[in-house]
């Protein structure tokens, strides 16, 4: 497997040689995620990419999480601005030479409707499905990535998903922190097996995060928590990922909703400008490797 | 339905007049107690009572949530669970309580969903359910995501494996939410009264809400009607509940004012502001969908 990582902060279309810095610093030679939306023309895509490849590195995800959801939205204008966006963003991943382009199904608040109704589902089918043919076309693979604020919040819902779009260029993005829930939380191996004798050959990306279960709460209360010091049984991890394809990305992602290198989905998220955190999980993750006699790149 | 309060600050079996006081503050007469592994003596019983009756107060839920272990590997604990929650059942006689709670801590160190855990819990509950038979007391099976009766699917199983009439639920659709529930309250309350309507002796009262910011799931307490908790629903078919059930307001979050006291953040500010606000929302949900609420 292929080692990435993501940069929180962002990722510049001019600023190549800057990315390609951060990654040899920390000791990987993959971008996980890049968001492309904004300002990415054609020729700073391939400059981008041109730039990376120079130094050895690759893109992992153009990252399109947000158009998922809009896939399954009952207003068509809306359905069919996703599809629009995503038909260009498969188009940059083949310009950026990404390994693929990653959709989640990530609903708002609750009160407009239940993300889990089977109308929801089947717009969401009939999107991805129109979505994947894209891909097809342009030979650059959709991953779908889980959520828990949506209908892609177990690998069974994946699975249900892939065997209906039924399409060679839709896969899955793994995130097993994503879809824990208080029950899968104490038992992290079998949740890992489970999951990966559900779905197998049809990932191709996974990201490299931990969990723990706050019990202090009478209500479920989930926490990302830096790689190793949480449940996750990395030992099953790294070993079932390494059965799969050698070209499979392992993108290290984030650690927690504040502080160094956490999500800036959070307001009170704080970039402290380091990547202490970042370089200590690839570190962690090799070692991990190491002892099982695994090889990551 | 009957309204009740529990107080997360305690009441103290040794001094009454306090949780009266708490009581006249927030606007209803039912109070839940605590008690320690031992329970109260006679004594404290007695004394606790007189006050009750001389202020029309009753005890709704003697909650043993604190010793119970009633799904412990370890037979020895296990069957220190089961003796702490007989004596609650005794002591729940002598104060003429409505029934006897009981939640986590179960025991099994987490592995809380195996089969050997679900003996163990119903071979407990099995043992119970004679003494509760015996004293014609209800024992409320509480659920929480941190055990066994996560899920209105395993509080049925558990009340049919242990099939005794005293061996009921004790209603608690917050500690049951889900990422899915969540989204969709008014289903679930539905899906959850239609599965356990035969059995259900009381219910809690809470709110929930989910944190969308996160990647993982976070829900919140919060206080009740400003989360996603169906309130209309939940009141009305607890009113079509068959008995007068017990609804019992009990925390609104995990810090601050009346906030739980299992949080290392609790807080408490000596006041009923948020239990008395409550109450007055409950009673106005329920006249609006024309539920009668009692709460004296």
């Amino acid at each position: 497997m292929r080692l990435a990582v993501a940069f929180w902060t962002g990722v510049f279309p001019g600023d190549a040689a800057g990315t390609v810095r951060r990654l040899k610093e920390i000791g990987v030679d993959g971008i996980g995620h890049i968001a492309v939306l904004d300002g990415w023309d054609e020729v700073m895509l391939r400059t981008f990419s041109a730039g990376m490849e120079e130094q050895g590195c690759f893109v992992g995800e153009v990252t399109m999480y947000q158009f998922g959801w809009m896939l399954a939205q009952s207003d068509e204008i809306i359905r069919q601005e996703a599809l629009a966006k995503l038909t260009k963003g498969l188009c940059d991943a083949q310009a950026l030479k990404a390994h693929c382009v990653g959709i989640s199904t990530i609903a708002g608040e609750p009160g407009a409707g239940d993300p889990w109704a089977p109308e929801v589902w089947r717009r969401l089918v009939d999107g991805v499905g129109m979505a994947a043919a894209e891909g097809e076309r342009v030979g650059m693979t959709l991953g779908l990535h889980p959520g828990n604020r949506g209908p892609l919040d177990s690998p069974e819902q994946l699975r249900k998903l892939l065997d209906e779009v039924a399409s060679p260029r839709l896969k899955v993005i793994l995130d097993p922190v994503n879809m824990t829930n208080h029950r899968t939380v104490f038992s992290n191996t079998d949740f890992l097996n489970h999951m990966f004798d559900l779905l197998g050959g049809e990932i191709i990306a996974a990201h490299a995060k931990d969990v723990r279960f706050d019990t202090s709460h009478l209500i479920t209360r989930i926490d990302e928590v830096p790689l190793g010091s949480g449940v996750m049984d990395y030992e099953t991890y790294l070993r079932r990922l390494a059965e799969l394809d050698d070209d499979l990305v392992l993108c290290v992602e984030h650690y927690r909703d504040v502080g160094v290198s956490g999500t800036v989905a959070s307001p009170v998220y704080v970039d402290y400008g380091t990547d202490v955190e970042n370089t200590r999980a690839r570190n962690f993750l090799h070692d991990t490797a190491e002892r099982l006699g695994i090889e990551v790149t | 339905m009957r309204l009740a309060c529990g107080f997360w600050s305690g009441v103290a079996v040794s001094d009454p007049e306090k949780a009266v006081g708490k009581l006249d503050q927030v606007g209803v007469r039912g109070v839940v107690m605590v008690p320690g592994k031992e329970g109260w003596t006679a004594a404290e019983i007695q004394r606790a009572k007189s006050v009750f009756d001389a202020n029309g107060v009753f005890v709704c839920e003697v909650a043993q949530y604190r010793h119970g272990y009633l799904a412990s590997h370890d037979d020895t604990q296990r069957q220190e669970g089961v003796g702490a929650v007989v004596k609650s059942l005794h002591d729940a006689v002598a104060l003429e309580a409505c029934c006897v709670g009981v939640s986590r801590p179960w025991g099994a160190d987490g592995d809380w969903w195996s089969e050997k855990t679900w003996t163990q819990l119903c071979r407990s509950l099995g043992e119970i359910a004679r003494t509760a038979e015996e004293l014609d007391m209800p024992l409320g099976l509480h659920p929480t995501n941190c055990g066994p009766l996560d899920s209105p699917e395993q509080l049925r199983r558990c009340v049919d494996d242990v099939a005794s009439p005293r061996v009921q639920v004790l209603l608690d659709p917050v500690n049951m939410s889900t990422n899915r529930t969540t989204y969709n309250t008014t289903d679930f309350l539905n899906a959850t009264f239609d599965l356990l309507g035969d059995c259900i002796i009381a219910a809690h009262a809470k709110d929930v809400d989910i944190q969308t910011r996160h990647w993982v799931l976070q829900l919140d307490e919060v206080p009740i009607g400003t989360g996603h908790l169906d309130y209309e629903t939940f009141l009305r078919r607890v009113d079509q509940l068959e008995g007068e059930i017990i609804l019992t307001i009990e925390h609104f979050r995990d810090v601050a004012v009346s906030g739980s006291t299992v949080s290392p953040n609790f807080a408490y500010l000596d006041s009923e502001l948020e239990n008395a606000r409550a109450r007055v929302y409950i009673e106005e949900v329920a006249a609006r969908i024309g539920a009668a609420i009692n709460c004296q």
